[in-house]
């Protein structure tokens, strides 16, 4: 009989199932202090300084992507080896950037939803940079699955300001998902000084805030935000602007920079990324662009006219004197826009630009309207073309060449012609979702 | 008639051995927890990638014309 009871009760011990009794999730930890949420946000910017992150700041992968599906390297010439042809190779991988990119502001809003109100240092840290990083991933997911501006009424983002995981909404508008955008940068900005080890300053958001407010072509608000930001400090001189691009930490105008920490684990994949990059040599409409004597033609590319630059992402004063100086030029300021522009070619040994001197429209530009869908001015294409001279290699060309009317143009590689047409430069959204959510449009143009 | 066997008739040695198998197979069987639903029959996840085109005799001119003056600069 007690044996009896003994495997009866041992039967009992095992077979006693306690996990539909708890409501804690299996193996993981729920935050209650301002440290384990801060260290949510630890985690992510632990990613940005090591070079792993490909959605807030980005990394030299991103670049690699951006540039690859971009005509400042022509494929016509050499496609290279481990870049995209074009931006019909990558559109399948987009969605997972997509889906990750929420993950991250699922993150962000937990942090948010909790440490709202709490006063201490951590809590007002760790809460400015989730506002911080939410606000720049919506930014990246916008200029990449969205359409670009016209009157704001385009498809925007679906948007997801608390945790919720039943929650299903459809998209936005586009001028809904700037606004969202616009709010949560502010409500960064507003907590600073976050404090060093949350990394976002208010100069980084400020940029960001600009960067908002000039791919939604408010020119007033980024002009005002440009010239605020700009207030007191200068450009890295000519002598300078090697070693500051070549830095591993942030210096002179650069305000920050992923991939700080050269000892990342990464460092071994991004030698590889580099070769890469290298192994496509820059375009003729683009090396023609330096005049004699510019730093950037000798700092930017080899002998072989392939790149020398080192590829990170970087956030820098020069992107804010290129905003400012459209912006003017938007606001019926020429003067205005051919100072700002000539202030930043002093900076890199160009020669100056006068209303007289600036050259005609080239009938060959690959873009041939603005953002606003006008005909280039000589003024327009001359800060359009600083613009591709001095942010080569930072992942700005194919946002560019979104943004002024999306023009179609192809590569031939392996015998084959490639285009890329205007429906490639907006990314399709995660398949997964479209799926599950009947409220989510997908953007046109992608075949099942 | 109990349906609990009369446990006392049956060696130790069998009972420890019924009493480890029996362990065994209830931790295999043991509760866990699926932490992704099973996907649709329909679910496909990427997207057809836009096919290449045979170019014109003009484009291949223009991207061997492009090819030209990269071997011609860096001479």
């Amino acid at each position: 009989m007690s044996r009896c009871r003994l495997l009866i009760l041992t039967l009992l011990v095992l077979v006693s199932c306690k996990g539909y009794l708890t409501v804690q999730p299996q193996g993981k930890v729920i935050p209650e202090t301002d440290e384990e949420f801060a260290s949510i946000i630890h985690r992510l910017l632990d990613e940005i300084e090591g070079g792993a992150d490909q959605y807030i700041l980005g990394n030299m992968e991103t670049i690699a992507r951006l540039e690859g599906c971009a005509d400042d390297l022509d494929a016509n010439i050499r496609p290279g080896n481990g870049l995209p042809a074009y931006a019909g190779e990558v559109i399948n991988s987009r969605m997972t950037d997509y889906r990750e990119s929420y993950e991250i502001i699922r993150d962000c809003n937990i942090v948010r939803e909790n440490l709202q109100g709490r006063d201490t240092p951590t809590a007002r840290g760790a809460l400015g940079a989730a506002c911080a990083i939410e606000g720049i991933v919506y930014y990246n997911l916008m200029r990449d699955f969205c359409k670009p501006w016209v009157d704001g009424n385009e498809p925007g983002l679906p948007l997801v300001t608390r945790f919720d995981i039943d929650a299903m909404p459809g998209r936005s508008t586009l001028k809904e998902t700037s606004d969202l955008i616009d709010a949560l940068l502010n409500q960064a900005r507003g907590l600073c000084p976050l404090g060093e080890e949350f990394f976002f300053d208010a100069d980084v958001i400020d940029l960001y805030r600009a960067r908002n407010a000039f791919w939604r072509e408010d020119w007033s608000a980024c002009k005002s935000i440009c010239e605020t930001l700009l207030k007191g400090k200068s450009l890295s001189p000519a002598g300078e602007y090697g070693s500051v691009l070549a830095s591993a930490t942030p210096k002179g105008e650069v305000l920050a920079k992923s991939h700080i920490n050269n000892a990342s684990e990464l460092d071994w994949y991004f030698q590889y990324l580099k070769g890469y990059i290298a192994s496509r040599p820059a375009s003729a409409s683009l090396v023609s662009l330096y005049v004699d004597g510019d730093v950037r033609k000798a700092l930017f590319f080899d002998s072989k006219r392939c790149n020398a630059k080192l590829p990170e992402c970087r956030l820098r004063l020069s992107e804010a004197v290129l905003m400012l100086s459209e912006c003017r030029a938007r606001l019926g300021d020429p003067e205005g826009a051919l100072e700002a522009l000539n202030g930043l070619r002093a900076a890199r040994l160009a020669s100056t630009l006068t209303p007289e001197n600036l050259p005609p429209v080239r009938p060959g530009n690959r873009i041939k309207v603005d953002a606003t869908g006008k005909a280039l001015t000589p003024l327009m294409q001359a800060i359009l073309d600083e613009r591709r001279c001095e942010l080569y290699m930072e992942g700005d060309r194919f946002y560019e060449l979104k943004r002024n009317g999306s023009p179609e143009w192809w590569v031939i590689v392996g015998g084959l012609k490639y285009t890329t047409k205007e429906y490639l430069y907006t990314a399709p959204i995660y398949k997964g979702d479209i799926e599950l959510n009947p409220k989510l449009e997908q953007n046109p143009g992608y075949e099942d | 008639m109990s349906l609990i066997p009369n446990l006392n008739r049956i060696p130790d040695m069998k009972i420890k051995t019924l009493t480890s198998i029996l362990t065994g197979v209830i931790f295999a069987v043991s509760c866990g927890y699926e932490s992704e639903p099973p996907l649709t029959e329909s679910a496909r996840s990427t997207y057809v990638l836009p096919k290449g085109e045979v170019p014109t005799a003009s484009e291949s001119a223009e991207a061997e014309a492009a090819r030209a003056e990269y071997e011609n600069y860096i001479q």
